[in-house]
């Protein structure tokens, strides 16, 4: 009977890891408010409309800081068409100070927003890996979600923002 | 006794199925969204013990060990959303295969799984709802019902977050909610903390019942030129001697343990300064807590400078506390904290000696970074230093008399096109006030190196050591090396070799090397068909030792054998 049990609770497992493997993206993204690292108030719904990139990071996370340039430069380039990077940084309330400095040093102009209490993290990346990007589309649905970082990967995101931006599925 | 673990894993992650719900009622037409992780791992056996393993499906395993047993894991997250609601649970579930032998005739488990406070149906399977909440979000208020996180301030009076990196995911069941009126935000949270039971990452063993403490606070903030913010929290804990679960509602009717006040200011653009400055009181009254006195009370200060002169960016931390880690006394034994105080430390290099000044009673100090912006976004050195002096010679402490710790640091980051360079360094001295002690202190370097090559192939040099020196202590332990470094190929956005190399003659350290006593190498293929999976291929060992995350630290096993693992989000 429990070998039974164990090798129902396995089956389940794989068939969800499985079933997985064969949806898409398109679910809505779920609206949060936070502050960013001025105090103010910002909601993801204020976006809509626009192709938004949701990247969480942290100011210990390394590969995180070596994408942040390249995300600048995309907000930058292609803020005329409809894009947005919102910037959530996942540190724990007691490294909040390290947060806007680093931002500084580096001079983004991306919006960075504080997830002191990691509830849209928990929401969006119940593993926290990071970085991890969440790109949704201008009707609010999550079109595609990006697993860490090395070097090079920016250049496969900016296609997917850039044929989001013309329309493109 | 020779000590091996050889695992095997497969594991996958992602928010994975998207439908709409289908009907009329409230639900119709919300999206779901579904999120599996699973590992399967292969252990061997620890134990040399007589006994025949149980004829079953195993046997076609001759080289499995009476006492080998397979760990598997699983956590599936499903989330509702429809406009601002959502529904989350997280179901988690642990399942040993293999775990049973026979010995004088009498079947008998190899590891129990949970322990006999636990009512589960099944000796070698557990599962439960780990989260559940629902959320509602209006244009002013945005209420949680069931599992949820909380911080107030700098996380000095309450933080519990989710901390996956070192495995904790401590929530708290009950109800929050937060009130934007105008320029005020009002938080209010309520509820039982909620341990994270079924472990993801390592071995469970003895799983014990969930230990229900109960947290209330409240913090109010308002946004006018200046940010101020008050808080409160209360915390009524179970006692061990407690069944878990059995009456949690319970802690709200008896007398709290602790309460914890303070207060918060932040400006920003002061004279191109952003100021942030926090102070707390402890109110402590259980007697675990004040030593058996009536009541005692705890403090800390915490402040924050930041300036951005220029190419400079300057940031000035600083802190002082006393008493105030007695607000862990309840949940140290259950791997998690519901506050602390920022530690000004670098965690990377934090050694057993090192987390005894996080976790200090008395403690205060400061922490200046300088770094210099070259070339925005592209080339940043840096300079750090920071002076400590702990008073607590309590506890962890390895010392009988007060301690000025003195760290210097120094570092840069630097990426241009697909060169990247990060570098870290510094010298760690924790002197003793009473010179016959001596002096601990600790050289390290950590740097990662990633190099374009020719074609799509790149090379990546990882490296982290420390050299630590013992002063003069009780325990009088030796000096001792540590480093975990790995080279990695990059061949194309798809393969990646690895090779790891970690070396460790810390006496403190519970793990062997696979290649000498001190020495572990492994091996790792990595492929990433695309840019939401990652397949990964594992042989070798890593050691163990103690990992910081958000101010708490946790000491984790090393680990010895193969793994097969893949995570993606579809």
């Amino acid at each position: 009977m429990v070998q039974f049990f164990i090798r129902v609770i396995q089956a389940i497992s794989v068939g969800v890891f499985l079933a997985g493997g064969v949806a898409v993206a398109g679910e809505a993204a779920p609206d949060f408010t936070l502050r960013d690292i001025n105090g103010q108030q910002v909601s993801l719904s204020s976006f809509k409309g626009k192709v938004v990139l949701l990247n969480f990071w942290a100011t210990w996370c390394g590969p995180c800081k070596l994408e942040m340039p390249h995300l600048d430069k995309m907000d930058r380039e292609l803020e005329e068409k409809g894009f947005e990077v919102i910037s959530i940084s996942t540190d724990d309330a007691r490294a909040s100070s390290k947060v806007k400095p680093l931002v500084k040093r580096g001079g983004y102009g991306f919006t960075v927003l504080l997830d002191k209490e990691t509830t849209v993290v928990s929401q969006y990346n119940p593993a926290k890996t990071l970085p991890y990007n969440v790109l949704i589309d201008r009707t609010g649905a999550i079109h595609k979600v990006f697993q860490g970082y090395n070097p090079g990967d920016e250049v496969e995101l900016r296609a997917e923002v850039e044929s989001l931006l013309e329309g493109g599925e | 006794m020779h000590r091996s673990l050889i695992a095997l894993a497969l594991m996958g992650v992602g928010p994975a199925q998207a439908f709409e719900l289908w009907g009329t009622g409230p639900l119709a037409g919300a999206s779901v969204q579904v999120t599996h992780d699973m590992e399967l791992r292969y252990h061997t056996s620890v134990v040399e013990d007589p006994g025949r393993r149980i004829d079953g499906p195993f046997e076609i395993f001759p080289w499995m060990d009476v006492h080998d047993y397979f760990e598997q894991v699983g956590r599936s997250n499903i989330q509702i959303t429809k406009d601002s609601l959502s529904i989350g649970i997280q179901i988690d579930e642990v399942a040993l295969f293999s775990n049973q032998y026979v010995l004088d005739g009498e079947a008998t488990q190899t590891t129990p799984l949970y322990t006999d406070a636990i009512q589960a149906p099944f000796d070698d399977a557990y599962f439960l709802v780990e989260k559940l909440f629902v959320k509602k979000k209006w244009n002013q208020v945005e209420l949680t019902l069931g599992d949820g996180y909380a911080s107030f301030g700098r996380g000095i009076a309450l933080n519990i977050v989710k901390n996956t990196d070192i495995d904790v995911d401590t929530s708290i069941r009950g109800a929050k909610g937060v009130f934007r009126l105008g320029d005020v935000d009002l938080t209010t949270v309520t509820g039982i903390t909620n341990q994270q039971q079924i472990s993801q990452d390592n071995p469970n063993l003895a799983i014990s019942p969930n230990t229900a403490h109960m947290v209330t606070g409240v913090r109010a903030e308002w946004f006018g030129p200046v940010t101020l913010g008050a808080h409160g929290v209360v915390y009524k804990f179970a006692r061990p001697t407690e069944l878990a679960l059995a009456t949690p509602i319970s802690r709200y009717g008896s007398d709290v343990d602790a309460a914890v006040y303070g207060a918060t200011i932040e400006a920003n653009g002061v004279l191109g300064l952003d100021l942030f400055a926090e102070g707390d009181v402890y109110d402590y009254s259980a007697l675990e807590m004040t030593d058996g006195a009536d009541g005692l009370m705890g403090w800390a200060a915490y402040g924050s400078v930041a300036a951005y002169p220029g190419k400079v960016v300057m940031l000035l931390e600083a802190k002082a506390t006393k008493d105030t880690e007695r607000i862990t006394t309840f949940s140290t034994a259950e791997g998690w904290e519901p506050s602390s105080v920022p530690t000004l430390e670098y965690e990377r290099v934090i050694t057993e000696d090192g987390s005894a000044a996080v976790n200090s009673n008395d403690i205060m100090g400061a922490r200046l970074r300088v770094d210099y912006s070259a070339v925005p976004g592209s080339l940043t050195p840096y300079v750090a230093a920071s002076v400590l002096i702990d008073n607590d010679t309590e506890g962890l402490h390895f010392n009988d008399s007060p301690e000025t710790i003195l760290h210097p640091m120094t570092g840069v980051e630097y990426s241009a096109g697909h060169y990247a360079v990060q570098l870290n360094a510094g010298h760690r001295i924790d002197q003793r006030q009473d010179a016959a002690e001596g002096a601990d202190s600790m050289s390290h370097a950590d740097a990662t190196i990633h190099i374009p090559l020719f074609g799509d192939e790149a090379l990546e040099i990882d490296i982290d050591a420390k050299q630590f020196n013992w002063g003069i202590n009780e325990q009088q332990q030796a000096d001792f090396l540590e480093m975990a470094n790995a080279a990695a190929w990059h061949h194309g956005d798809e393969w990646i070799f690895v090779f790891y190399q970690d070396w460790t003659d810390n006496p403190l350290i519970q793990s062997e090397g696979n290649i000498g006593d001190n020495l572990y190498g492994a091996l790792e293929v990595q492929h990433k068909p695309s840019t939401n999976v990652t397949l990964k291929a594992f042989y070798g060992a890593y050691k163990a030792g103690i990992r910081c995350s958000g101010g708490q630290c946790k000491s984790l096993p090393g680990f010895e054998g193969g793994r097969v693992s893949m995570n993606g989000v579809f």
